[in-house]
């Protein structure tokens, strides 16, 4: 008892120690003392591999170990059974395609997106319904804040160095996982080549975090409000988003998505709708966009992104049919996907 | 074990530090002035929009006034297939076949400073003298990105004045010549003086 006394009493300083070193995102931490970040390396199974390398994350670029990691796991209130699910983010956002160099420094907005397939999502019991992006009692705001404190501290993307204009909230967590059990789809993981029984983390760099509603009702179709809405969307010319590049990612609500298949859209057919109404004419580009961007030119209309597969479609939220969210992109990060981690990894 | 040297003891609760076990390395500059007499000079511009007068100005003052063989600008936005890490890879060495020496520009965000120290260390790993531009207030992040990101704590790095796009001509002139003087040393005075007083040179 007197332990906890202790720290009771000590915990306005210790949350001081942290914030004045500008070790955290701004709210208070879980004082990652070192019982706990060994009772929580002990509990995720990756306690003899504590000292293993992740990688080194841009652009403090500089060797990260599995214990490092755990430490600002625990000050992000993440648990044991999240820290797979870390190093797989890491490992994705470490992909060369994502450019997290130029995630990390730029002026524009721009958060880490993560999704989450497989068996790991009900293992952890990850939001995927109602409020799946928060606020709720599922663990994904811990996870995806866990995110953010490793860029920071790992990664060195202080307040120095990271440039952001304003920023925005999801830069201090953005995680859900697919709703695979109401999708009439396959899972998002098994159309990019993973199994149904492996767990897989995806992320993405996302801008801004667009509502649609498209509008019609139940005795007409969804298809087409939905296709104009997000095609709309996508060919918004006043954002950084390299054109042509990139990774567009569209979360569709289970209701949605179920009204979609019934008219005959899977997610190959959306993909493919959404990349052709997704086209910008050139005359909307009157002065061009982003100066650093490239974008390539077909029929007199700019790509949206590469290929139709490139348009990133996850199954996630409420049951109704009413909302979906467009995540934009930003310059030419791509996403990228890898396994959730196990301690097996290393037999 | 990584963070266990890092830590520290408080009111006899131990914690641990998130940071990894290397310290940040703290950039340290160069004092190397190169000279480009009789060599091949890139410009190597990231595509800014408010930079485009800075190339022309480069361009013109180094052919004008330090003896280089030839000058040639490389607006990687236009140069490359696109503008992943692939393709730079590729447009940098490129640009290393060519060059001798290079001016590497424009940080004036927080992304284009970070490519603008890429680029510029990546050519130097080629073999190719190059320095990186940046406007004052992405200074902190070129000096962390050159010393951590790129590991090159000696990187040439020129810092303008803050707000660039807003610069006068004499402004953008004066940041011209401020650069390459850094860079490469100063040019031929005889020369500046007549282009001054308005002589054909």
């Amino acid at each position: 008892m007197a332990g906890s006394v202790l720290l009771d009493t000590d915990e306005l300083a210790l949350q001081a120690y942290y914030r004045e070193r500008d070790l955290t995102d701004g709210l208070p931490i879980i004082v990652p003392t070192e019982e706990r970040v060994d009772q929580f390396l002990e509990a995720s199974g990756f306690a003899e591999h504590r000292e293993r390398e992740v990688g080194s994350i841009p652009p403090l670029n500089t060797p990260v170990a599995i214990e490092d990691v755990a430490v600002n796991a625990v000050m992000a209130g993440a648990r044991p059974i999240d820290l797979g699910i870390l190093l797989g983010a890491i490992d994705a956002m470490l992909d060369p395609l994502y450019v997290l160099d130029k995630v990390q420094t730029t002026t524009n907005p721009v958060a880490p997106s993560v999704y989450v397939n497989g068996p790991i999502v009900r293992e952890a019991g990850l939001g995927t319904g109602s409020h799946a992006l928060g606020p709720g009692r599922h663990p994904n705001g811990a996870i995806g804040r866990a995110v953010r404190l490793i860029l920071r501290n790992l990664g060195g993307a202080n307040d120095d160095v990271d440039h952001a204009s304003l920023g925005q909230p999801a830069k201090y967590t953005c995680l859900l996982g697919e709703a695979e059990d109401a999708s009439p789809w396959e899972p998002y993981h098994v159309s990019r080549g993973y199994q149904a029984e492996e767990s897989v983390v995806t992320v993405a760099a996302t801008e801004n975090i667009i509502n649609v509603v498209a509008v019609t009702d139940r005795h007409k179709p969804m298809a087409e409000p939905f296709l104009l809405q997000f095609g709309r969307l996508m060919q918004d010319v006043g954002t950084n988003i390299y054109f042509s590049a990139g990774s567009p990612v569209v979360i569709v609500t289970p209701g949605q998505a179920l009204r979609l298949s019934e008219e005959g859209y899977d997610r190959k057919r959306l993909q493919e709708a959404l990349f052709d109404r997704g086209r910008i004419p050139l005359e909307h580009m009157p002065f061009g966009n982003y100066a650093l961007g490239q974008w390539t030119v077909v029929d007199d209309h700019v790509l949206p992104c590469p290929n139709p597969d490139d348009i990133r479609i996850f199954v996630a939220g409420g049951g109704e049919s009413l909302h979906s969210v467009y995540m934009q992109g930003v310059f030419l990060s791509t996403a990228a996907s890898r396994p959730v981690w196990h301690p097996s990894k290393f037999d | 074990m990584a963070a266990e040297t890092r830590r520290i003891e408080m009111s006899s609760v131990r914690v641990m530090l998130p940071t990894p076990k290397s310290a940040a390395v703290q950039w340290r500059g160069t004092t190397r002035t190169h000279s480009v007499a009789g060599e091949r000079v890139a410009i190597v511009n990231n595509g800014w929009g408010s930079g485009d007068d800075l190339v022309d100005a480069f361009e013109r003052i180094l052919r004008d006034e330090y003896d280089v063989a030839e000058v040639k600008h490389f607006r990687a936005n236009h140069e490359r297939k696109s503008a992943a890490p692939d393709d730079d890879a590729e447009l940098f060495a490129r640009i290393a076949d060519w060059a001798d020496s290079a001016v590497t520009m424009l940080g004036n965000c927080g992304g284009c400073t970070a490519w603008t120290c890429e680029a510029s260390a990546a050519l130097e790993r080629h073999g190719v003298a190059s320095g990186a531009v940046v406007t004052g207030l992405f200074r902190p992040l070129a000096e962390f990105a050159l010393a951590n990101q790129n590991k090159t704590p000696e990187h040439p790095l020129v810092v303008l004045e803050d707000r660039f796009e807003f610069a006068t001509e004499q402004g953008i002139e004066d940041s011209a010549r401020m650069t390459l003087r850094s860079l490469f040393g100063e040019g031929s005075a005889t020369s500046r003086e007549e282009s001054a007083a308005g002589v054909a040179v």
